[in-house]
């Protein structure tokens, strides 16, 4: 008996590549769905699983702490909000009602040229080669590290910030009595 | 005194001026201003005259414009013509600030009659023949003016026009005389034309044509044959006026021209012999056309004419000094048959002699001032008018055809017949109408008696006169012509008064007999008939063809410009519209096209500002990469 | 080339941020329009953590930015659903096409 050596042209990928175009193509086919599904409800769905993928996205790029963030705050928080202010705004059928509107060809030739544009340059980029292997520790510890020591005036800013957003949505989103 | 002799004419000028500025206040007043200015300049002119006498000469020279020369001249002749004129002016503007009472335009009338004196005045001292000129149309308008003074009355103002316009044909051809003098010679200047022909410098035929032709305004202005036809219908003026301007000084202005050009005229023979001739013709013609007239101041006008004639056969004969006596002297009784005149119709309320009659009773005065210039005019011994002519006649004896001095013969008959007929008629026998007549105011009388003295006495002055103006006596060639015109003066006198005193031979039946030649002195030998045919027919077929002339030709060519103007506006309102305004409504219009395309950007909706934020971005980066930003 | 690298992680970014680009500019209903701009700045993180991970990670300054952008956006989800509601009681629709305030 005689073995034969199959050479296979197509290397077998190993599984970080795989999982990561995995989440890139879920992602990507999930931010078309935020666009092109005419029920907004069915398009606010998307834009969580959108969120999601970004932050598996995160995760693959070892950034654990900010995948969790993504996930509490976007999928947690923001996505309740969209939902909410969806059912607040919403009257007669939940059908068709996130149509394009009148520049539908017009955006998409626009969009188009810019992602041209954007992806000409990225793919002319010199972009430095360094090796992936800048250790990257604990990253929570690094980011409070950064955050309360370097950045701590900006925490402090952006808790302001959050306080005033929450104040003005109250104001903004108020009943006015006539 | 002699320096200033140029002021003799201002000073009635002056008073002119004041009549004018204060005259509308003064009322019947102004007269005596009048008579202050023509005393005033007779007093001057008596002033410089014993220096004349004397043989003083004074010549006064200015520029007058560009390069004509002008100025004043005193001599002999000058100095004469400013004592008789001046003394004439004064007497009849005395006369008139009575005779004028009650009229309207008191200030008009001796406004105009001083502006005569000075017009006069002005002409006798002139030195060059433009100025002459000058002076002479002055004294036509001031004619004009004064016969047509009553110029409501049709007669009148026809009159006056035909005075103008016959005088003003004289005055063309005055015109053409002096000018063929002045493109020979180059001057206007008595003196200087004198020395030039004298020198030999005009050539022979326009030398006559010179003097021929100012001879054809003396004609005019004298009313000499053919040119006479307005003298007697001149008398429709007021009767100082017929006096003044029509016996005494306008008419004589042509003689005086002559006599001032004397020096040439003397040395054309042609022209002389036409003076003859055509003074003999006026003399004879106007004598018998006196013979028939109604009018007093008709019968004095043909005799103006009569003697006028005389005085140019006289000046045509070389008889210098004799044209000039005659004239001095026909100015006194001239003058004063007219006064005389004016205060009988004044007195008597009518113009026809045949009305009158017997005034002597009523006006003794002016009856026999007006005997004293009958009898000079006619011819008697020794009175003015006796002397004169009969220097006349002894220079047409010694100088002219047999023919002439005979029709002056006859005429001198004539004359002492038509004027006695017309003193006979007036004066004497019964009033033939009812009429009330009383002496005229002492201004009238006191005129009459001045001249009165004149007529009886200026004869006597004959031989003074010609030594004063040409420093020789009077020749005296034997007593024929003396003779011959006291016999045909007496006859005159005596077949007048058989016929109007004796009442022996009827004027009617005689007039009866001679219808035909009666009727054709009545109509002045259709003379007046044929030049109104000749106006009529050419006068107005002229001023016919210039009225088509000027629809036709000059308002055809105002038609075809304005045609043009049309066009052109036409034209330039078609690119004022079109190209100008197209150009600025087609800016507009860009603007707004523009406007309302660019308003489409601003829809309010921010997904199309925010498509255009997108695009800039794009196109900012594009313009990064090709190295352009 | 499979092997994911920088250029792949930049690309993903610039195609989620391309169809939020795309969806702001031409759905029709606001809250979708906020949707769609919460999808650009996901891509925008993407891109930030790539960026630290593959040329600056020594430090963790690009998660660092992507923690405050996480903070910003979600103030700004807050405060702009407020506006959608505020503006679909103003209107009772939040159809963009219907809003031309901006005019004037």
């Amino acid at each position: 008996m005689e073995t034969t050596r199959v050479i296979l042209s197509f290397p077998i990928p190993d599984l970080f590549t795989l999982a990561f175009w995995l989440i890139a193509g879920i992602t990507v086919l999930l931010a078309l769905g935020v666009i092109f599904f005419k029920n907004i409800v069915h398009s606010a769905l998307c834009l969580i699983g959108t969120f999601l993928g970004v932050a598996a996205v995160y995760l693959t790029l070892e950034a654990d702490y900010l995948g969790l963030v993504q996930v509490l705050v976007y999928g947690g928080a923001v996505s309740v909000l969209i939902v909410f202010a969806i059912m607040l705004v919403q009257r007669g059928s939940i059908r068709e009602t996130n149509l394009f509107g009148r520049l539908k060809y017009k955006a998409f030739l626009i969009a188009l040229v810019v992602f041209l544009l954007l992806s000409h340059l990225l793919w002319r980029g010199n972009w430095p080669q360094t090796d992936a292997a800048g250790a990257v520790e604990n990253s929570a510890e690094g980011l409070a590290g950064l955050m309360l020591n370097d950045f701590v005036m900006s925490f402090e800013i952006a808790a302001v910030l959050l306080l005033v957003a929450m104040i003005g949505a109250i104001v903004v989103s108020r009943e006015v009595k006539k | 005194m002699l320096e200033y002799f140029w002021i003799i004419p201002l000073a009635v000028l002056a008073t002119s001026v004041i009549t004018l500025i204060i005259g509308k206040h003064m009322g019947e007043k102004v007269a005596w201003l009048g008579v202050l200015g023509t005393a005033t300049s007779l007093l001057l002119s008596l002033a410089v005259l014993p220096e004349v006498i004397q043989g003083a000469v004074k010549e006064i020279r200015f520029t007058w414009f560009l390069n004509i020369e002008s100025g004043f001249v005193l001599d002999q002749l000058s100095a004469l013509m400013l004592v008789v004129v001046s003394l004439l002016c004064t007497l009849i503007i005395l006369y008139a600030s009575a005779y004028m009472h009650g009229e309207k335009g008191q200030l008009r009338f001796f406004y105009f009659l001083q502006i005569f004196s000075f017009s006069m005045l002005g002409l006798v001292i002139s030195d060059n023949l433009l100025q002459a000129f000058v002076f002479w149309e002055l004294m036509g308008l001031c004619s004009y003016l004064l016969i047509g003074f009553w110029f409501a009355k049709p007669s009148a103002a026809a009159a006056a026009k035909k005075a103008f316009l016959t005088t003003r044909i004289g005055d063309v051809l005055m015109l053409i005389g002096i000018l063929i003098l002045y493109t020979r010679l180059d001057t206007f200047s008595y003196r200087e034309i004198f020395q030039a022909v004298n020198s030999g410098l005009m050539a022979e035929p326009w030398l006559t044509m010179a003097t021929l032709f100012i001879f054809g305004g003396v004609v005019g202005k004298s009313a000499q044959f053919p040119l006479h036809v307005w003298l007697p219908d001149a008398m429709e003026g007021p009767t100082p006026v017929s006096a003044l301007i029509h016996a005494a000084a306008m008419v004589k202005a042509g003689i005086f021209l002559v006599a001032r050009l004397y020096p040439i005229y003397q040395l054309v023979p042609l022209t002389l012999e036409t003076m003859a001739v055509i003074g003999a013709v006026t003399a004879f013609g106007a004598a018998l056309m006196a013979i028939v007239a109604k009018e007093f101041k008709q019968i004095l006008a043909f005799s103006t004419l009569s003697q006028l004639g005389y005085m140019v056969v006289a000046l045509g004969s070389l008889g210098y000094v004799a044209g000039l006596f005659h004239l001095v002297n026909h100015a006194f009784f001239k003058a004063l048959l007219f006064l005389g005149a004016g205060s009988a119709i004044h007195g008597v309320g009518t113009n026809n002699v045949w009305e009158m009659g017997g005034l002597f009773k009523y006006q003794k005065i002016t009856g026999f001032t007006m005997l004293l210039a009958t009898l000079s005019i006619a011819g008697i011994p020794p009175f003015s008018g006796f002397w004169s002519k009969d220097e006349v006649l002894a220079a047409v004896h010694h100088h002219a055809s047999p023919w002439i001095f005979w029709t002056l013969v006859i005429t001198s008959f004539l004359t002492a017949f038509y004027m006695f007929r017309m003193y006979f008629l007036v004066f004497t026998g019964k009033p033939r109408s009812d009429y009330h007549a009383h002496e005229s105011p002492w201004p009238m009388l006191a005129a009459l008696v001045v001249l009165g003295f004149f007529a009886v006495f200026s004869g006597f002055a004959g031989n003074a006169l010609s030594i004063f103006l040409t420093g020789k006596e009077i020749a005296h060639e034997g007593s024929f012509v003396v003779i011959l015109s006291i016999i045909m003066a007496s006859a005159g006198v005596l077949l007048s008064a058989m016929v109007y005193y004796w009442n022996k031979i009827s004027p009617q039946k005689v007039a009866e007999s001679l219808k035909p030649i009666y009727t054709m002195l009545g109509r002045r030998y259709y003379i007046d008939d044929l030049y109104n045919a000749f106006c009529r027919v050419v006068v107005v077929s002229l001023a016919r063809f210039s009225d088509w002339t000027d629809r036709k030709v000059i308002d055809g060519v105002l038609h075809v410009s304005r045609d043009l103007v049309l066009l052109l506006s036409g034209v330039s309102r078609t690119l004022d519209l079109n190209v100008v305004d197209g150009a600025v409504n087609g800016v507009a219009a860009a603007a707004d096209g523009l406007g309302s395309r660019a308003r489409k950007l601003n829809t309010g909706r921010i997904q199309d500002y925010l498509v255009v934020v997108v695009l800039g971005l794009a196109s900012l980066i594009l313009l990064v990469m090709g190295g352009i930003l | 080339m499979f092997t994911p690298g920088l250029i792949h992680y930049l690309l993903l970014g610039t195609i989620l941020f391309t169809i939020g680009l795309y969806g702001v500019l031409s759905k029709r209903h606001a809250i979708s329009v906020l949707l769609c701009i919460e999808l650009m700045l996901n891509a925008v993180n993407i891109n930030l953590v790539a960026f630290n991970k593959f040329l600056y990670s020594s430090a963790l300054l690009g998660q660092l930015f992507a923690v405050f952008i996480i903070v910003v956006a979600a103030a700004e989800v807050a405060i702009g659903l407020a506006i959608c509601i505020a503006l679909f009681r103003y209107k009772g629709t939040l159809d963009l096409d219907k809003f031309d305030l901006l005019r004037w």
